[in-house]
């Protein structure tokens, strides 16, 4: 069964190339600009995420969150939004917002976090990515490849999760690089870090499945190859 | 220097020559009048003889006072002063002396009667005036200053108010500037003029704040537009090789661009004093907290890092700011420290240095915290990371020095309120 996502955003480019991004990674997406409309498609239908912008022409997303958690507790809410005030992060937070992403985000940090908000309303059930022959346990945190467990470093472990939920998807360094250190690279004057991670990454996948699953791709970023 | 001090040098200044010129002119005044007495009296005393002589038939001499003597017929004085120098019996010295003489025919007899007076000298009278003249000044003087800093610290009161007022004023309370009342037209004057900047001052304040927010939030959305476009078409197997590397430069510039903008927007809140949630954080723990992060990279480079803590040093400043620029840093001694290289973290009580290894000391060591300064053209360096760094220091007025000593850089960072 597909899962479909509530998309709350004005901006209808910006609101066109997230859609297709998810329809594209496997989700169904209902779209809409505005609070009054999004209000009118929660209480027809229940989503497991709703992806809410917060300036929309009318009102404030903020306002909308304990609405949206009083019908349904378990919809994930993920505050997409340039605002990137951490009032706004702790308002939202309190208001019972899941998660926060700031403006430009990265497709690739979207569908992670989705699924990770997935994962969490997914409660009682184990919460195990597999993929041939790595599996991963996002509880205990641990990567077991055939049958081994394998110790991997905190952002070694972020980058394969990342990896594994974005299979099959171009990931560039400089997304890498946000997703590892939440931070845009400009900020640390640094965008050179990331080679070393994969770098570690890639020989510590390689030595244990004996298959380059990780391959470049045209020199600026990588991919997850679940073809082989 | 204080108005009420430069009104009283001012006082003393002028005051002494003042004094001066008041005093010569009391003397002079004091000279002519006495020698108009002197004449009188000596005319006057005069008469006194001629009517002894009249009497008498004869005046005993008494030099230099009195003398009298018959002199020829046709000797004619019909009045005259004189000043002479003559010698002084009772003072035993010679003394000037005002002579008044004249010729009296008296009882068929021509007389020439001479009467003197000792003579008022200048040095004299002044000798005798001038303490007088002191004391009453200075009393009066002393009366002027008091009664001018009594007037004074009425006048001011209001004025002093509202500079202490408005050097604690501050754009960033949300409460405008309030001014003490005055009933002096000069000071109402500036008052107002102070009122209506300061309005406009915090207009400009909030409407820069906002501009910049804005524009850096409106930025966003289409940077978020044009970098999600990019990336569903860097995993679409149909668009051709050369086509991907196009696209890449576009993501890549619009992954900067929105670095830029976050980085601008993070300088411009640091100086319109948004982060204010100012605790005591330990340095130690922040430090231990970034090696931790960065230990995969510390490993891959084998470089070692040592951190001595002579006294945990707890500056005062938001949390996300100091972790902000010990992280850039540390980030940045790593990217330049050669391989197998050493990083020494040392923390003071009131001071923490970030020393690493290197070959040349840094040629424009005051330009590296400038914005968008890069000492060397390096890919993927931006200069961003330590102009934040200089900023944040800016704002906590922490002063960072750098030296270069035994192969190693060395940045000091001097903590003012620990």
């Amino acid at each position: 069964m597909k899962r479909t996502i509530l998309l709350i955003e004005d901006d209808k480019n910006l609101q066109k190339a997230i859609s297709s991004y998810l329809i594209n990674s496997g989700y169904e997406c209902d779209c809409t600009d505005s609070l009054i409309k999004g209000r009118a498609l929660f209480e027809k239908y229940n989503y497991p995420i709703v992806l809410l912008d917060l300036n929309l022409p009318d009102g404030d997303g903020l306002e909308y969150i304990p609405y949206i958690k009083s019908l349904w507790e378990e919809t994930g809410v993920l505050i997409i939004s340039a605002r990137d005030k951490l009032e706004d992060r702790i308002d939202g937070l309190n208001l019972g917002a899941d998660d926060f992403l700031v403006k430009p985000f990265h497709l690739s940090e979207l569908n992670a976090r989705i699924q990770a908000l997935l994962r969490r309303y997914n409660i009682g059930k184990k919460d195990i990515i597999q993929f041939n022959e790595i599996e991963l346990d996002n509880t205990s945190q641990t990567v077991t490849i055939n049958g081994e467990l394998v110790s991997f470093s905190r952002k070694e472990y972020d980058l394969l999760l990342y990896f594994l939920i974005n299979k099959g998807r171009v990931l560039t360094k400089e997304s890498l690089f946000e997703h590892v250190w939440g931070e845009n690279s400009v900020l640390m004057n640094n965008s050179d870090f990331i080679y070393t991670h994969m770098n570690r990454l890639r020989k510590k996948v390689k030595k244990h499945t004996g298959k380059d699953y990780i391959k470049t791709v045209y020199g600026f970023g990588y991919k997850l190859d679940y073809t082989n | 220097m204080k108005l009420i001090s430069k009104i009283n040098r001012s006082y003393i200044k002028y005051g002494i020559i003042l004094f001066l010129l008041i005093d010569i002119l009391f003397i002079l005044l004091m000279n002519y009048g006495e020698q108009q007495e002197t004449r009188e009296e000596l005319i006057s005393g005069t008469e006194e003889i001629e009517k002894i002589i009249e009497l008498n038939g004869s005046f005993p001499n008494f030099p230099p006072q009195y003398e009298n003597y018959v002199v020829a017929d046709d000797y004619v004085n019909s009045g005259t002063f004189k000043d002479t120098v003559m010698y002084n019996p009772e003072e035993k010295e010679m003394d000037e002396f005002l002579e008044y003489s004249f010729n009296k025919w008296i009882n068929g007899k021509n007389y020439k009667i001479v009467h003197r007076h000792e003579a008022e000298t200048f040095g004299r009278t002044f000798a005798m005036i001038t303490p007088d003249i002191t004391f009453i000044l200075t009393l009066l003087f002393l009366g002027l200053m008091f009664f001018t800093r009594k007037v004074s610290e009425d006048i001011w009161s209001s004025f002093n108010l509202n500079i202490e007022r408005l050097n604690r004023f501050s754009f960033k309370d949300p409460t405008k500037l309030e001014l003490v009342e005055s009933d002096i037209d000069e000071f109402q004057d500036l008052n107002n003029v102070l009122k209506k900047m300061s309005d406009r001052l915090s207009n400009d304040f909030y409407a820069s704040k906002e501009f910049t927010a804005n524009a850096a939030h409106e930025l966003q959305t289409p940077l978020a537009f044009i970098k999600n476009k990019c990336e569903e078409l860097f995993s679409d197997d149909s668009v051709p090789e050369h086509a991907i590397l196009s696209i890449r430069d576009i993501y890549s510039s619009a992954d900067q661009l929105s670095g830029i903008t976050k980085a601008l927007l993070l300088l411009d809140k640091i100086e319109h004093g948004q982060f204010n949630n100012d605790q005591h954080i330990s340095v130690v723990k922040i430090f231990n907290e970034k090696v931790e992060h960065l230990k995969d990279i510390i490993a891959d480079k084998q470089l070692h890092i040592d951190i001595i803590n002579n006294e945990e040093s707890q500056p005062l400043m938001d949390e996300r700011l100091i972790h902000i620029l010990i992280q850039n840093m540390l980030v940045n001694a790593i990217k330049y420290t050669p391989i197998t290289g050493n990083i020494t973290m040392t923390v003071n009580p009131s001071e923490f240095q970030i020393a690493n290894s290197g070959e040349v000391p840094i040629s424009n060591p005051e330009r590296i915290f400038e914005r968008f300064y890069k000492e060397t053209v390096q890919v993927g360096s931006t200069g961003i990371g330590l102009a934040i760094v200089g900023k944040i220091a800016e704002h906590y007025n922490i002063e960072i020095t750098y030296s270069f000593e035994d192969f190693k850089h060395i940045f000091s960072f001097t903590l003012p309120n620990c």
